[in-house]
Parts: C-alpha cells; sequence; structure tokens
C-alpha cells in the first residue's frame, strides 16, 4: 500500500516566532477592539431590554388589577343569572301546581258566566 | 510569463494530544508536494501538560517543521485565526487548517490543492475523511482498521483515482482539515472569537465566505483520517456524549435562521449519500483488485486477513446479495442469478480463495465454478 513520496527534509515555514509574536499581539489588541465595541453595544442593549422589562411588568401589573376588576364584575352577573334561572324554575314550578291551574280554569268558567 | 508555483502552509492547531501529535506531524512530512511549496506550521494553544510543549517544541525542530506557542491560551477560533493570518503574512496563496488527531493520505494536500485551482470561485475545500460531521465515509470501526499511514495513503489514492478534482458543494466547511486560498481568507476575514474556545466558528466563516460568492466545497479525492475529538476531547470542550457546543449553535441558529433547512436540503438531495455509496464501492473494489479476495460462505464473517478483501455469502438460498468487506467498509453485491459471475465481475478477477464454512447451494456452485483445491472446512465464526 505504500506509495512513494517526494518530500523535502524541512518544511519550517518563513513566518518566523517573532513574525508571529506580532501578528498575534496586533490579532489579539483588534480582538480587543472588536470584544470591547460588542460589549458597549450590548450593555446598550441590556439597558435598553430592561428598561423595556420594567415597563412590560408594569403594564402587566396593571393588567392584572383590571383582570381582577373583571373576574368580580363577572362573578357577579354570574349570580345575577342563576337567580334569574331560579326564579323561572319557581315559576314554572307555580304554572305546573294544582291550584294555579285550578285559578286558571276558576277564571275560565268566571269569564264564561259573568256578562 | 509563468505562473508562480503555488505556496501552501499547513496550520496543524494543537493542544495537548501527546498521544497522536507525533503521529500527525509526521504524516504531516510524509506529504507529497510535486509542483507546489508546502511548509508546516505547528501553533501550540500553550497546551498546559507539563513538559508538552517543550517535548513538542523539540519534536517540531528534529522533524523540520515549524513551531509557535502561543503566550496566553488562545482557543480554536483565534488559534486557527493566527494561522489564517500567518499565511496572509507569510505570502502564501493557500492555507491548510487542520486537527491534530489526523493522519494525511500523502496526496491530501496537493488533491485539495488541486480542487482549489481547478475553480477560482472555491473558497474553501474540506478534505474527505471517516470522521467529518454529515459527510463522513462509513467505516465500522475506524480507529481500529484505517489509524495507519499506509491505509490512509492506499485510501487517499484510490480515492483520489475515483474522484480526481471533483468538488462537490456543501452546505458548510469543516475544519478538522480545510484549504481555503489565501485571497478568500483575505475577503472573509478571519474567525469570529465569540465562539469562544471554538465549535460552530467555520461554519459562520463558511456562511460568510458564501455570501462573498465563494463556493464551499467537500473534495471526496483527498482523504485525511481523523480520530476525532483529540483536542477537544483534551480541552473538556465538548461534554460527554455531545458532538458539538450548543451556545455554539444557538449563536449560528441566530445569525442564520435558515441553515438548518439548507443543510437538511442538502442530505435530502442525495449527492451525501451517492458519494458514500460510491467511495464505498471503489474502496471495497480497488482493494479485491489489488490484494485479492476470498469468498466465504457462512453466517457470520471470519476475518482471516485484514489486508485483503472478504465475501460473504449467507447459506440461506433466498438471500440476494453478497456482502464484501475491506477494513471496516461493506458494500452489498448483488447476486442474481448466477452468484459467481456476479462476484467476478464486481471485482474483474477470479478471487484468490474459498472459505467454506457451511454445505448448501452456494457452495456446490462456487466450487464448481471456481475449481479451487479445497475440502469443505466447516469453522466456528471468529466471535463464537
Amino acid at each position: 500500500m505504500a506509495k512513494t513520496a517526494t518530500t523535502p527534509e524541512s518544511r519550517v515555514p518563513t513566518v518566523t516566532s517573532d513574525d508571529l509574536d506580532r501578528i498575534n499581539l496586533s490579532q489579539a489588541l483588534r480582538d480587543f477592539e472588536v470584544a470591547n465595541a460588542r460589549v458597549v453595544d450590548l450593555t446598550a442593549r441590556l439597558t435598553e431590554t430592561h428598561q423595556r422589562l420594567v415597563n412590560v411588568q408594569h403594564e402587566l401589573s396593571l393588567t392584572r388589577v383590571h383582570v381582577g376588576d373583571l373576574n368580580a364584575i363577572i362573578e357577579t352577573q354570574r349570580g345575577a343569572a342563576q337567580q334569574i334561572v331560579d326564579l323561572n324554575n319557581e315559576l314554572a314550578a307555580i304554572r305546573r301546581s294544582r291550584s294555579f291551574r285550578l285559578a286558571v280554569h276558576m277564571s275560565r268558567v268566571a269569564r264564561r258566566v259573568m256578562p | 510569463m509563468s505562473q508562480p508555483e503555488p505556496r501552501v502552509l499547513l496550520v496543524i492547531t494543537v493542544y495537548n494530544g501527546r498521544a497522536f501529535v507525533p503521529q500527525c506531524i509526521e504524516s504531516a512530512m510524509r506529504l507529497d508536494s510535486t509542483g507546489f511549496d508546502l511548509d508546516v506550521l505547528v501553533l501550540d494553544d500553550k497546551s498546559p501538560e507539563p513538559g508538552w510543549s517543550v517535548d513538542l517544541e523539540a519534536l517540531c525542530g528534529k522533524t523540520g517543521v515549524g513551531y509557535y506557542c502561543t503566550p496566553r491560551n488562545l482557543g480554536i477560533p483565534r488559534n486557527v485565526s493566527l494561522g489564517m493570518l500567518a499565511a496572509i503574512d507569510g505570502g502564501y496563496s493557500h492555507v491548510v487548517i487542520s486537527n491534530s488527531d489526523v493522519i494525511y493520505a500523502s496526496n491530501a494536500i496537493a488533491q485539495l490543492l488541486g480542487a482549489c485551482l481547478a475553480d477560482p470561485t472555491v473558497g474553501s475545500a474540506t478534505a474527505w475523511s471517516n470522521n467529518v460531521s454529515l459527510y463522513s465515509i462509513p467505516n465500522s470501526d475506524p480507529d481500529l482498521h484505517l489509524a495507519d499511514q499506509q491505509v490512509v495513503d492506499w485510501i487517499g489514492a484510490t480515492l483520489a483515482g475515483s474522484y480526481g478534482t471533483t468538488t462537490v458543494n456543501i452546505p458548510a466547511g469543516i475544519s478538522f482539515s480545510i484549504m481555503m486560498p489565501v485571497a478568500a481568507v483575505r475577503d472573509v476575514g478571519v474567525m469570529d472569537p465569540v465562539f469562544g474556545r471554538g465549535y460552530c466558528e467555520e461554519t459562520d466563516w463558511s456562511i460568510r465566505s458564501r455570501a462573498l460568492d465563494y463556493r464551499l466545497t467537500l473534495a471526496p479525492g483527498a482523504f485525511v483520517y481523523h480520530h476525532g475529538q483529540g483536542s477537544n476531547g483534551e480541552a473538556g470542550l465538548v461534554a460527554a456524549g455531545h458532538t458539538t457546543v450548543p451556545a455554539n449553535e444557538a449563536i449560528i441558529d441566530m445569525r442564520y435562521p435558515l441553515f438548518r433547512s439548507e443543510v437538511a436540503a442538502f442530505t435530502a438531495c442525495g449527492i451525501l449519500q451517492e458519494l458514500h455509496e460510491r467511495g464505498v464501492e471503489e474502496l471495497v473494489r480497488q482493494s479485491g483488485r489489488q490484494f485479492g479476495y476470498v469468498i466465504q460462505v457462512g453466517w457470520l464473517p471470519r476475518i482471516t486477513a485484514p489486508d485483503i478483501c472478504h465475501v460473504l455469502l449467507n447459506p440461506a438460498v433466498d438471500v440476494s446479495a453478497a456482502i464484501a468487506r475491506f477494513r471496516g467498509f461493506e458494500i452489498p453485491i448483488e447476486l442474481g442469478d448466477d452468484p459467481a459471475a456476479a462476484i467476478r465481475d464486481f471485482f474483474g478477477k477470479e478471487p484468490t480463495g474459498l472459505d467454506l464454512l457451511s454445505r448448501g447451494p452456494f457452495t456446490q456452485h462456487l466450487r464448481a465454478e471456481f475449481r479451487f483445491d479445497v475440502e469443505f472446512a466447516p469453522m466456528y465464526p471468529e466471535r463464537v
């Protein structure tokens, strides 16, 4: 499987350690500048976002109070509605009762005999 | 006026790795550089293992490659950037960024260079490997079967013969072994240090380069064995059970919301499957042609010699394909009506031997066809 390859004895690059130190330092400074700019930018965004968060939390609190009020109204209305249902049921029971039906019958008879 | 000879700087980024870096450097020194200049620079990212940096510097001096140890640990992206900038500063035409847990096929850099020179719009060419993210060539146990310089050289030569300097567009390059024309590096810039200690920085670079109309490519004719997670494992960069850094993936998702769907589209288009199938088929076929192949009839494979190809026929009569194996690569061979002819056609030559582990119709058929002077030799398969 071996393949003969032509290879030199040394493959040391033309860039020296001094060059690499220079490049490394120079790039580190650039990286720092970029990182610093990003920190400044992100801090500004964080501050803005924090302010937005405070505003949203305030709105949320107000909304919760409002929702509480609405719930109270709904509960009141739900109670009134139940009362109406109960009254309707009572009325139906009265209408079904023997005395009510007798009274209705008597009033019809009275209407017929009395001119 | 003739074109100046290309000058390539191979940058090997190192962080610890005493167990595998020497083999990588030795492999780099064996690289064929016919027709171009090749320099090798080892960038030691302030390895913390006591004494390792001193030993590594001595090894590099003795071997004849450049060595530089940064005064402070940079992390992978900034160490890679240092290599890219060194290539610009040194006037190189191409730079290869490489992990240190790799073994290069002797023709790997020449193949990558050929791929870059074949098309001036190529912004990066990633080598093919057993471990190169989703592009990996399937192999049952790469560390067992492939981690050998001669085997890697053979795979490299075989794939180069099959694919030449062909390149395939991919969604993102992988910097385990990636070549970039220095002109592209000048245009696109270096790695973004926001990726901290590393992972996904090359994806970011790739997408930035594509935005400038550079092609992101895989060079299937260039093979580099990759152990995987060598330095990153050493650095504790990737958590156990993970193959990436989720926080860095989140940055990619935020910057490039369409990237994942592009990867999904690439995977679904079928080119990857075709590459895999064709690559493995070529490797198995060539192994049989060059080193011979043994046909086995049995229920389980019995690898008698790792350097030859084994073709296993299941004794069950209704089996439609044999499985050909070579050093962890596997491919089915459709048998049709005449199994002996199908196998002969696949390899284009006669088998080296028959290994009959079971009686049955296949055994009779093969003995009649190939006329080997073999007897039925039932043996327990290796696993048993």
